[in-house]
């Protein structure tokens, strides 16, 4: 498997929304032939719509807006069975929906997934970035992993297992409990 | 008056005691029927016929008491008529009062003129017995006259009796006065020579007595209304009151109440301000001073004082305001003291009494009231306070209008004809108050080491308080003084006057005053931060800073001049015995001071006045309650008067002054030699003596038991100290003989040096030598010397000379004598001469030597032997490397100076490009002290100055460079003094070494090398102690409730941070460490830790030296987080300099190869959490957080770098950073429903570190697994197992998730680490990798630091 699958590939917005999507169920991405599943971003929230299920906000990082979405209903889940797990991510996620301003440097990573044809960002976490050089830093660092991890290896037929990726369980819950 | 007993005077002089009574008291028996028993009780105590006065067997000196039956007592109240005082007061101030039995002092509130010599009837009354017993003061509270005198209408008047001599009738005596009396004099005598003259002239010159002329002057105004003017006798007076004329007195006439007249002084002084009738006068022009006249009213035989019959309007005086002189001031009497010249009124108002005939001393007791006339009010100008002053003159009136019943002993005033008493007559009020205040702390301070007469001094020898105020106080300080005459008519010249031209007086207050001075400014400015902060809103959130996982409170430091303060210190220096601090000490306590330019380590009982000073005072920030801190302000006059009671109630504080030793002024020069120099253990006992020079290179620190050896006779002082290789000489003597005879055998045994002899005689008999002494080089003849101490206020910088200095006191030695050899050789012999190394130590009666010592300072110590040949490595007292120094060996300080100024060039080690840094301050910034001066600065206070000129010829410039060159290399010798970032440089070699999991087995020994650091504080703090109960930070300043503590010091300079830790005894604690002071760490040891993490030691033989402070003020509310892990002592500049690399790249390093990558963490798949085994650091309480005592064994974390994810393993701080525990730890945490994340409710006991600090007390060890996907967040997967059988509660589990879930969300951070090899990871519990395939194939990484990332830096980095 290839090694960046795993990891939170930090790419620049114009980078990120250019990946290829392949129409899989969920959806695969490949950047250069490479596949991807999770990214990072540091930018500035230029958008900022509640609900009370989700947030969803625009994250502005010089290149381009990503779209992300913040999942706010584990309490639905919890409230439906779920885990105490659930019920401490919900708070946890609440809480970080709260510190989500518009003009707020935030660095956020999560899941890419795609959603009325565009790609977006389901957000594991956000952190509020106090230093305005932190994103200054982020676009040198997607500079150098790009040149020194991403683009080094040749472009590789996507295998089977980015076909069919491990699905983490509470997300899995979420996207069952949406379909429901 | 049925039932009313009456006393006689007799009877209360044989009882003696205060007594007060009253005849319309009701006795008990008839007031209210008491019961049986008490009546019974009350006949038995008080049976009718018993003595009154007798019931109190026990009776108490101190109060009155009250006769408990209505007593009366009849007698006359008249004059003291008789030409021999009853008493020293009663001329001015006492009436008599006598029936018959005996006759003593009296005193009457409202007295009226028509009861002078009548008999009264005395209804209440207090009796105040003298000291003595022979006599006492009736005060008359109330009085009647008896039914037969009243009946008879006698003229309320003054007049002389009728036995006068019938000739004086014939005088001329037509004069009166008539007016408002408004100021006397005391009575005084004029000198017979001088009114002789006059009394020849003076028709009634018969009238004064044989000697001395007696009386008083008194001031009538009068009115100079038509009707007044033609008023020719007393009946016309009478009249002109009568018609009701609105009468306007403005103008002075004097009048002169001559003997027998000047007995009515204490009933004229009842009257004052009122209306006067005096008649009988003689109209005579008084000549004072020889140059200015007056006209004045004389008093006849015929002169009569009366009031007038009926009242009668006066116009209101004008133009004599209250200010500066006149006016009526009434008060209670608050304290007298200074034998009555110095009353507190109202508690806030003084009464200077400058003359004691002045003031009713039988009457003015606390408690009284008074009412003071014709005063003149000052403010003087005390720097340290403000006061107002009424200060008494000759026309000034002391009336008592109500007695005191609160005090029972009266004061008596001698007049003092003591050398001191004139000086104190000669003052300004400002000038006499403070003489009165000095008086008082003189006392006080001095009370154990001086007689009262050696302060006060006596009628032909200066007290200690004289000479000091004499040189003291200015010019314009002192007033020329007149007589009596002078005085009283040019009073409207006001003396006040130059007052103002004075400069601020300070007081050398007694030092228990000073420090409770200090602490009360200590609240003072607490309170006001505190209400800074109330009235800015911020929470009550004290400043602290957390190292190691503990809270630690910020430090306060204030630097106050002694210009603010306003007072000077005065004490003798002694090195303290408890704590080993050198203190100012008075009879009334001490106070640690640092004198940056004290290189002696002779000090003696001098008496030193400090005027110029810095107040330092260091504390912690607490919270105080206003309530428990009251302070009676201790610079109050009235707590200088009295004995201040004063106990340290700020434990918390630190109080310490600096100053130079070259800024005092020393007040007890016993001798003009010093105490060292005469004496059989002396420089000049003998003809010849040798010195060696030793340089110091190490003090060991003093240990906490230094005390108990004190009985003992062992000793555990050391100082190391490299010798010298020249030796020192002096002579005193012409003698040459000795030197001769050296010189000839030398002259044998190097007979290569013979033709250099000759020169060198030549040149030896001008210059005084070093003499090499492991060159064997002989000694040469010397010329004449001679020793003239002298008297000088600085160091003499001639050449050829030694010069003595102790304090102000300086000498010359004229000239010592040095001899040398040949300057090649000495050169050569020198360059490969191994330095010898002595050990000093110090018996425990020398602690104070020992103390005293400066590292890096030369000292001289005299050889034993006696001839002139000495050789270091034959010397008897040098021989077994070893100098015992007790109580007789003097160490006296060197210091060099050379006619070219020396460049002390700093050893550098190039090759290891450690730089050193130059110790001991030659500037210091504002709010800045030094507490070292640079050996340079201070050459003129050393004992022993030596000059060394450079001769003209070769060999002496070649020996000068020997000399010079010898001093350079044994600076260099004597171990450089790193900088922080140079010991960074060291310790990161410890760093850089490959390791793995550790040995624990290996780290047990402390290992390292050591080495010497400077660097500023920036924090201390105390992490464990030995003195088996807990103690804050607070104690660690005063030292009285420890003795060895274990702290941890904070050291950085401008670029980089270390952190040294270890124990540290009480003695080698010094003042000022803490943060903001520049410090220098002697023999520190490099270390490292278990977890291989290279760590500074204070080792027992650690030594400590502050150079310099600054004020330290923290900014409330501010709450400094240092991260835990961060390797304090490197500073993430240093860190930053590791390569940045990516996890992928990681198979391609070596596994030793230190990487940084910058991360985040994404899982964490393996955690230990253990209670932390000390569990007794905890400090502070109550708001003040704190991080969880914690431990953190081994922490598995996965991290994900954007290239690839690795799993990282991490024990303590790193694992604590990674957890980001330091962050979470103050949040609230409610187990129940929802969680707080919020950081406030620091009180609450819901914080997660609180909780999960019980967590682990209940179950002492718990492991968490995550066996969930690796990137993903979530916590369903985690299992938890723990040590105990303890049920794991849902609400503890969840805490423990929240912790993990958290630390998953943070930002990013740098990593530092080395790829685990396999040996290393099989070091790993097999079990904690068991079933986490998913981990196994990730690049396994130990993590050696983690850090916070700073955007901007790493920025720069990445585009350079």
């Amino acid at each position: 498997m290839d090694p960046i699958q795993t990891v939170h590939v930090k790419l620049m917005a114009s980078d990120l929304l250019s990946s290829t999507v392949w129409p899989s169920k969920p959806p695969c991405f490949t950047r250069k032939g490479r596949p991807i599943s999770r990214a990072e971003t540091v930018g500035v929230v230029v958008s900022h719509e509640r609900k009370d299920k989700f947030l969803r906000f625009l994250v502005d990082d010089g290149s381009g807006c990503i779209p992300c979405i913040l999942w706010l209903n584990h309490y639905c889940l919890t409230s439906h069975g779920g885990s105490s797990d659930l019920d401490l991510m919900a708070e946890m996620t609440l809480k970080q929906s709260e510190i989500v301003q518009l003009g707020e440097l935030v660095r956020v990573r999560g899941r890419i997934t795609i959603y009325r044809g565009m790609l977006q960002i389901t957000v594991r976490d956000v952190v509020v970035e106090r230093d305005p050089n932190a994103e200054v830093l982020h676009w040198l660092d997607c500079i150098r992993l790009a040149k020194q991890c991403y683009d080094l290896l040749p472009a590789v037929t996507l295998p089977r297992s980015v076909l069919n990726p491990p699905q983490d369980g509470s997300d899995r819950k979420i996207q069952k409990f949406f379909q429901l | 008056m049925e039932g009313v007993q009456i006393l006689s005077v007799s009877d209360l002089l044989r009882v003696s005691r205060p007594l007060t009574g009253a005849a319309s008291l009701r006795s008990s028996s008839s007031s209210s029927p008491p019961s049986k028993r008490s009546k019974l009780q009350s006949i038995q105590e008080n049976p009718p016929d018993a003595p009154l006065l007798l019931s109190d067997p026990n009776p108490n000196p101190r109060i009155f008491s009250p006769l408990k039956r209505p007593v009366l007592l009849i007698g006359i109240i008249d004059l003291f008529r008789e030409d021999v005082d009853h008493c020293c007061m009663s001329r001015n101030q006492c009436l008599s009062f006598s029936d018959g039995s005996s006759r003593i002092c009296c005193s009457v509130l409202d007295l009226d003129l028509e009861i002078i010599g009548r008999e009264v009837h005395v209804l209440a009354w207090n009796f105040v017995p003298f000291k003595d017993k022979k006599g006492g003061v009736l005060e008359v509270i109330r009085w009647s006259l008896p039914a037969s005198e009243a009946a008879l209408e006698l003229a309320a008047s003054l007049s002389i009796p009728s036995t006068s001599s019938s000739q004086d009738t014939n005088l001329i005596s037509r004069s009166r006065a008539f007016g408002i009396l408004r100021s006397i004099s005391p009575v005084f005598s004029v000198p017979c020579a001088k009114q002789s003259r006059d009394q020849k002239n003076s028709p009634c010159g018969n009238l004064f007595d044989a000697g001395d002329s007696i009386g008083f002057l008194a001031d009538v105004l009068t009115c100079s209304c038509e009707l007044c003017c033609n008023s020719s006798s007393i009946a016309d007076c009478h009249s002109s009151v009568k018609e009701n004329t609105c009468h306007s007195f403005t103008k002075s006439m004097f009048v002169y109440f001559l003997t027998p007249t000047s007995w009515w002084r204490p009933v004229l002084c009842k009257l004052i301000g009122k209306l006067i009738i005096v008649s009988g006068l003689k109209k005579k022009l008084i000549f004072v001073g020889g140059k200015e006249s007056y006209v004045m009213f004389v008093t006849t035989v015929k002169s009569v004082v009366s009031l007038p019959q009926f009242p009668m309007k006066v116009k209101p005086l004008i133009g004599r305001p209250m200010s500066p002189s006149g006016g009526v001031y009434k008060g209670v009497v608050t304290g007298v003291y200074m034998q009555g010249m110095a009353v507190e009124l109202d508690g806030k108002v003084w009464l200077l009494v400058t003359d004691p005939q002045l003031a009713p001393q039988h009457c003015l007791r606390v408690g009284a009231v008074v009412s003071v006339q014709n005063f003149h009010w000052v403010h003087p100008k005390f720097s340290w306070t403000r006061m107002l002053l009424l200060g008494t003159c000759t026309r000034t009136s002391i009336d008592i209008e109500s007695f005191s019943l609160s005090e029972t002993s009266c004061r008596s005033r001698s007049q003092s004809q003591s050398l001191l008493g004139k000086l104190i007559d000669s003052l300004t009020f400002s000038a006499r108050f403070w003489v009165l205040l000095l008086i008082s702390c003189f006392k006080r301070k001095f009370a154990m080491i001086f007689s009262d007469k050696e302060i006060l001094g006596s009628k032909n020898k200066e007290g200690l308080v004289q000479t000091y105020a004499s040189n003291y106080l200015p010019s314009n300080a002192f007033q020329s003084q007149h007589g009596m005459f002078m005085n009283f008519c040019k009073h409207d010249q006001c003396p006040c006057r130059s007052e103002s031209s004075l400069e601020p007086l300070k007081l050398a207050i007694p030092i228990s005053n000073f420090i409770s001075r200090c602490e009360a400014k200590w609240v003072m400015m607490l309170s006001q931060k505190q209400q800074v902060t109330e009235i800015v809103g911020r929470k009550h959130c004290l400043d602290h800073f957390i190292c190691e996982g503990i809270s630690n409170c910020c430090m306060i430091r204030r630097i106050i001049s002694s210009e603010d303060l306003g007072f000077v210190l005065m004490g003798a220096l002694k090195v303290s015995p408890s704590s080993g601090r050198l203190q100012l000490v008075d009879a009334t306590g001490s106070v640690d001071v640092v004198i940056p330019d004290l290189l002696s380590n002779n000090i003696d009982q001098n008496i030193y006045e400090v005027k110029s000073y810095k107040l330092v005072l260091e504390g912690l920030p607490m919270q105080l309650d206003h309530w428990q801190y009251h302070f009676d302000e201790p610079l109050l006059c009235r707590n200088i008067f009295k004995h201040f009671s004063y106990k340290r109630t700020l434990n918390q504080l630190s109080v310490y002054v600096q100053f130079y030793l070259g800024d005092t002024t020393c007040l007890n020069v016993a001798s003009h030699v010093p105490s060292f120099m005469v004496g059989s253990n002396n420089l000049k006992s003998s003809g010849t003596e040798m010195f060696h020079l030793l340089l110091v290179t190490h003090k060991f620190p003093a240990n906490d038991n230094f005390q108990d050896e004190v009985m003992s006779d062992s000793s555990s002082l050391f100082a190391d100290a490299f010798v010298f290789p020249y030796n020192l000489y002096f002579r005193e003597t012409n003698e040459d003989s000795q030197l001769a005879e050296v010189m000839q055998d030398n002259q044998k045994s190097k007979s290569d040096f013979i033709d250099h002899q000759k020169d060198l005689t030549e040149e030896w008999s001008k210059q005084p030598r070093l003499v090499n002494s492991s060159s064997r080089i002989p000694l040469t003849a010397s010329r004449n010397s001679c020793q003239d101490f002298e008297r000088r206020l600085c160091n003499i910088p001639c050449s050829h000379s030694f010069t003595f200095r102790r304090s102000n006191l300086h000498g010359s030695l004229l000239p010592g004598y040095l001899c040398s050899g040949h300057s090649s050789a000495v050169q050569g012999l020198l360059a490969n001469h191994p330095a010898s190394r002595i050990l000093l130590e110090f018996k425990s009666d020398s602690f104070s030597k020992y103390q005293l010592l400066r590292l890096g300072a030369y000292y001289i110590l005299k050889c034993s032997n006696k001839g002139l040949l000495c050789y270091v490595e034959d010397c008897e007292c040098l021989a077994r490397g070893k100098v015992l120094v007790d109580s007789q060996t003097n160490l006296w300080s060197l210091s060099f100076s050379f006619d070219e100024i020396m460049q002390h060039e700093p050893a550098q080690d190039n090759s290891s490009g450690v730089s050193s840094v130059i110790v001991g301050g030659t500037t210091s910034f504002q709010n800045e002290l030094l507490f070292l001066q640079s050996l340079d600065q201070i050459q003129g206070t050393s004992d022993v100055h030596l000059h060394l000129s450079v001769g003209s010829t070769e060999p002496m410039k070649n020996e000068m460079e020997a000399v010079k060159h010898a001093l350079t290399r044994f600076l260099a010798m004597s171990g450089c003094i790193l900088s922080v970032s140079s010991c960074v440089q060291i310790m990161m070699g410890e760093l850089i070494r490959p390791s793995g999991i550790t040995d624990p087995q290996s780290s047990k020994l402390l290992q390292g090398n050591q080495i010497s650091l400077n660097g500023d504080i920036e924090n201390v703090h105390m992490y464990d102690c030995k003195s088996g109960s807990c103690m804050s930070f607070q104690y660690v300043a005063n030292g009285d409730r420890w003795r060895v503590c274990n702290i941890c010091i904070h050291v950085n300079d401008d670029h980089q941070m270390v952190r040294i830790r270890g124990g540290i005894s009480r003695c080698a604690y010094p003042v000022g460490m803490g943060p903001g002071a520049n410090a220098t760490f002697h023999r520190v040891l490099v270390t490292c830790t278990s977890s291989r993490r290279p760590e500074l030691v204070l080792t027992p033989i650690s030594f400590i030296v502050i150079n310099s402070i600054k004020e330290v003020d923290c900014q409330h509310g501010k709450e400094v987080f240092l991260p835990s892990s961060r390797l304090s002592m490197l500073d993430e500049n240093f860190l930053n300099t590791f390569s940045l690399s990516l996890i992928s790249q990681m198979k391609q390093c070596v596994d030793s190869k230190l990487v940084r990558f910058r991360c985040r963490v994404v899982a964490i798949h393996f955690l230990v959490l253990e209670s932390h085994p000390t569990g007794s650091a905890r400090l502070q309480s109550g708001r003040q957080f704190k991080m969880p005592e914690v431990k953190i064994p081994l922490a598995g974390f996965v991290l994900d770098d954007g290239s690839s994810l690795s799993c990282c393993w991490a024990d303590d701080c790193q694992a604590e950073t990674l957890l980001r525990l330091h962050e979470t730890s103050c949040q609230a945490f409610f187990c129940g429903h929802k969680f707080s994340g919020r950081a406030g409710n620091r009180n609450s006991q819901h914080t997660i570190g609180n909780q999960l600090e019980r967590i682990l007390k209940k179950n002492h060890r718990v492991i968490i697994r995550n066996y969930g996907a690796v990137p993903d967040l979530s916590c369903s997967d985690l299992t938890f197992s723990f040590d105990s059988d303890n049920i794991f509660s849902n609400s503890e589990e969840r805490l423990l998730r929240f912790i993990i879930l958290n630390a998953c969300c943070g930002s990013i951070l740098n990593v530092l680490g080395n790829k685990l090899d396999s040996d290393s990871l099989k070091q790993l519990d097999s079990e904690l990798l068991e079933s986490q395939a998913s981990i196994q194939s990730l690049q396994n990484v130990w993590v050696k630091e983690v850090w916070d990332v700073n955007p901007l830096n790493e920025a720069r980095n990445l585009l350079l």
